[in-house]
């Protein structure tokens, strides 16, 4: 049987999307899919499952190698959305840190992985927004009604865009000022 | 020194013990279980460190692909380069200074 949550999760929330993963595992419910704001779980035996997400991007060049370092070390590949990794492995109850890395180091470089992606991704609306739109109002080119509708679209689409970088950046920021040196 | 190793220094402590487990070849889980062995089960290299760990000792040429011919595919193997020997000896002095140091200050 399955059942779907529609959930918005952001990069600076993992600690709660983790959460709500692991609580629904323990209510017999296993993550199966992950989509942009929509989980699909499939009914289960209740367990206690721990949840890891990485962000590789979409350089697939060496994801067999990626993924068989994370199968030998005991993670499961549940999903993979947008060039996020959604593992997962049993508990097992072995008192150790079942994080995917030891320090912040590690873990700040994930975030600059999803920085580059964005910025990249993001560059064609960037691109649109700030040059390609103030210019064409320069050439006073005649538009079609709805262009209208669709520029502030853009802008609002824009705006969030770069408010989702920043927070990012902010959380990559604040992992490298925590690096012991 | 065949060339400026010495920007590498200080490695953490995943990347050192990563490098140092390749003084043989290995693949990933090797390298895992030989530095969990070698400090005594406290250091457990976690599969996205161990994975940050092996790029950049990669990327800057301390640690090569063993020859690919007669190993699976599924799991490469690495083993150290001359200059992450040369990056490990240079380490192995520092760190013996460091400690000298800490246990003549401290008069353990």
């Amino acid at each position: 049987m399955q059942k779907v949550v529609k959930k918005l999760f952001f990069p600076w929330n993992e600690e709660d999307e983790i959460k709500f993963i692991e609580e629904m595992s323990l209510k017999g419910y296993q993550l199966t899919r992950v989509q942009l704001g929509r989980y699909t779980f499939e009914k289960s035996e209740p367990k206690r499952v721990v949840y890891q997400f990485d962000f590789k991007g979409i350089d697939s060049r060496d994801e067999q190698e990626y993924l068989q370092l994370y199968e030998d070390a005991g993670w499961n590949l549940v999903y993979k959305h947008a060039g996020w990794y959604y593992f997962n492995r049993e508990w097992t109850g072995e008192e150790f840190d079942l994080s995917i890395f030891n320090n912040n180091r590690s873990k700040s470089i994930k975030y600059k992985r999803l920085l580059l992606f964005l910025l990249i991704t993001g560059f064609p609306l960037y691109y649109n927004t700030l040059i390609l739109f103030p210019a064409l109002r320069v050439y006073n080119y005649q538009m079609p009604g709805y262009y209208s509708v669709f520029i502030i679209f853009m802008a609002i689409l824009t705006v969030l865009h770069i408010f989702v970088v920043l927070r990012i950046a902010r959380l990559y920021w604040k992992l490298v000022r925590s690096i012991k040196e | 020194m065949s060339r400026n190793i010495v920007k590498f220094s200080p490695l953490t402590e995943a990347s050192f013990y990563t490098l140092l487990a390749l003084v043989e070849p290995l693949h990933g889980y090797g390298i895992i279980k030989k530095v969990e062995k070698m400090s005594g089960g406290r250091v457990r290299l976690a599969a996205g460190t161990l994975y940050g760990a092996i790029s950049s000792l990669l990327r800057n040429q301390l640690i090569e692909l063993v020859d690919e011919e007669n190993v699976s595919r599924k799991r490469k193997m690495y083993k150290m380069t001359l200059s992450g020997q040369d990056l490990i000896n240079y380490e192995i002095k520092r760190l013996q200074e460091m400690v000298r140091n800490g246990l003549i200050e401290m008069e353990v």
